[in-house]
């Protein structure tokens, strides 16, 4: 296995719970120093994805290593390096916020003064250090999850892992997690691996992206290079009638792909004038009617779509939208 | 070490910041000792043969049991703080943390022991306070208070073995007050074996609250042995302590490995 560049490198992670095969034979490399977005619906597999490279699960078969060292062989020496915030908030909510970082700081074995140094550091870097005497409980939704960064960070981890970290947060906590998240980056060096729903989230703030869907990895790389090999737009079109047969002409026309579902066309292309062009002269003479037409720039929803057929629907894992033509592209 | 002291730490801070279980703690020797104690008291000192069946009074006789029931309450609790913390995922963040796992064991049941042995010692004073009109012997007492140490950690390892499969703290109560019963009344903590049916009898032979009362009891106040003596009582307590430690430790494998 290849260790010098990535952060975290695994090779046909296969995770089975009983019947049920959560992850199906993952290869995934976080490169050092990225900010890396697993994304995919709920129930892709990615909580057991980071469970495994977080230590807290073993691989069914496959290995993976994480800041070079085997998380199965050496999870110790994982954990050393490693700074984590689960989905579920895990937060002692009758003591002070100074008192969890506090004894989270003596697990890492900390001296007096050192602790407080390092928990005045993490507080004032995810910026709570004016909170640290309040009650947890009291705390809204954004400040527990910077608490629970700030927990993260007290071992200054070389790598940071954040289950769905926006999960239930309003727009503006986090949009201020995520400036909090880059400025630590920046400043503390660090690899940050995150997991999300949130495509349109992904695309905006990471570097890489790997998408998982059914506990495989259906593309990663860079959102902007995953999303141009769908072509420079994307065309939409709702109509009545054969809809196919105009697919199959926008093919023949240029298009990189296109895919009919739910009573609209879809196609990826090069220049969505002359498309409109190919579109209105096919739909004349196949006796289409065309109800509503629009192009936007592809994005990640749109990738995904194209790999999966189906949307990212959380909270309906593993529902496939009734795929009715084939993939023209 | 440092790992497990940060934890038993934890759990003290814990304790002292939260004023309904300070309350409750100071509150039931209170309860064992004022309700239960002295106003049993007046009643069984009317009963024919009283005096020579509990010798210094009912509450120097009960206090100890009383004692012991407390320190229980308090042993199982660190089973309750184990699976509070595995229900609300703090137990997570101990585990991708570079702690050992036997730290996360040992500081959350170190925490339960030092408050049963704290309410314990509680109610002793209380009741030494209202009359109970022992003598203090250095000796018996050391050996009592380990003894009572080590029956504190034995039902604190149980406690913790039930924590590790409980599905929700209601079941691990449920299972909890089920066993209060018969550890309550098949012992000799509130009266004494002579009094009772034998079969009776044969349950509290059983019990390790019937040797740790008994150890307390021979420490406060002269009286005749019902069960081992003292030396007798503390092999059952090691033994029992070794047991239930060790049933803590085996359950801890289904949330401290990696599955």
């Amino acid at each position: 296995m290849r260790t010098s560049q990535e952060a975290v490198l695994a090779e046909g992670l296969v995770r089975r719970f009983g019947p049920v095969t959560a992850l199906a034979g993952v290869d995934l490399a976080v490169p050092r120093g990225s900010l890396f977005a697993v994304v995919g619906p709920n129930g892709a597999g990615k909580t057991t994805l980071l469970s495994i490279l977080t230590t807290l699960l073993l691989p069914t078969a496959g290995r993976a290593q994480v800041l070079g060292f085997d998380v199965s062989r050496s999870p110790h020496e994982v954990r050393r390096r490693l700074g984590v915030a689960f989905q579920e908030l895990s937060l002692d909510l009758d003591l002070p916020g100074h008192a969890v970082l506090d004894f989270h700081a003596r697990l890492w074995g900390l001296g007096r003064s050192e602790r407080r140094e390092r928990v005045e550091q993490v507080a004032r870097a995810v910026g709570l250090e004016q909170h640290l005497g309040r009650k947890v409980a009291t705390y809204s939704g954004g400040m527990k999850r910077r608490l629970e960064l700030a927990r993260a960070l007290l071992g200054r981890p070389q790598l940071l892992v954040l289950d769905e970290p926006t999960a239930q947060l309003d727009p503006h906590s986090r949009e201020a997690l995520w400036d909090v998240l880059g400025r630590l980056r920046r400043e503390w060096e660090l690899t940050v691996l995150f997991s999300t729903h949130y495509l349109e989230e992904a695309e905006r703030v990471a570097d890489q992206v790997a998408i998982l869907d059914r506990g495989r990895v259906l593309a990663q790389g860079a959102p902007g290079a995953l999303v141009r090999e769908l072509g420079e737009e994307v065309l939409r079109v709702r109509a009545e009638g054969p809809l196919e047969r105009v697919g199959q002409e926008l093919q023949a026309a240029g298009a990189h792909w296109w895919r009919c579902q739910d009573g609209a066309l879809e196609a990826g292309v090069a220049s969505s004038g002359r498309a409109l062009a190919a579109v209105v002269e096919a739909a004349g003479r196949l006796g289409v009617r065309l109800r509503e037409v629009s192009v936007h720039r592809p994005s990640l929803h749109d990738l995904f779509l194209r790999l999966t057929g189906q949307p990212v629907q959380p909270g309906q894992p593993g529902q496939r939208a009734d795929q009715r033509a084939g993939d023209g592209g | 070490m440092q790992a497990a002291v940060a934890i038993y730490l934890k759990h003290l801070y814990r304790f002292v910041r939260s004023p309904m279980e300070m309350s409750a703690t100071l509150f039931l020797p209170v309860l064992l000792v004022g309700l239960f104690g002295v106003g049993m008291a007046s009643a069984v000192a009317s009963l024919p043969g009283a005096g020579s069946v509990f010798g210094q009074g009912y509450l120097a006789y009960m206090a100890p049991g009383a004692a012991v029931l407390a320190a229980l309450s308090s042993a199982v609790m660190g089973g309750a703080v184990l699976l509070q913390e595995r229900l609300s995922g703090v137990l997570r963040q101990y585990l991708v943390a570079p702690v050992p796992r036997s730290a996360i064991l040992a500081g959350t049941l170190g925490g339960a022991v030092t408050k049963a042995v704290g309410q314990a010692l509680l109610v002793l004073a209380l009741a030494a306070a209202v009359g109970a009109g022992w003598q203090l012997r250095p000796g018996p007492c050391a050996l009592a208070l380990a003894g009572l140490a080590g029956f504190a950690a034995g039902f604190a390892g149980l406690a913790a073995a039930l924590a590790a499969r409980a599905p929700s703290m209601a079941a691990f109560h449920g299972v909890l007050t089920l066993l209060n019963v018969p550890l309550l009344f098949a012992s000799n903590a509130l009266y004494p074996l002579a009094v009772q049916p034998a079969w009776l009898v044969a349950f509290a032979w059983l019990n390790p609250v019937s040797y740790v009362v008994e150890l307390l009891r021979l420490a406060l106040v002269a009286g005749p042995v019902e069960l081992l003596g003292p030396a007798g009582d503390v092999v059952v307590l090691a033994v029992f302590a070794a047991a239930g430690l060790a049933l803590g430790v085996s359950g801890s494998r289904r949330w401290a490995s990696p599955a």
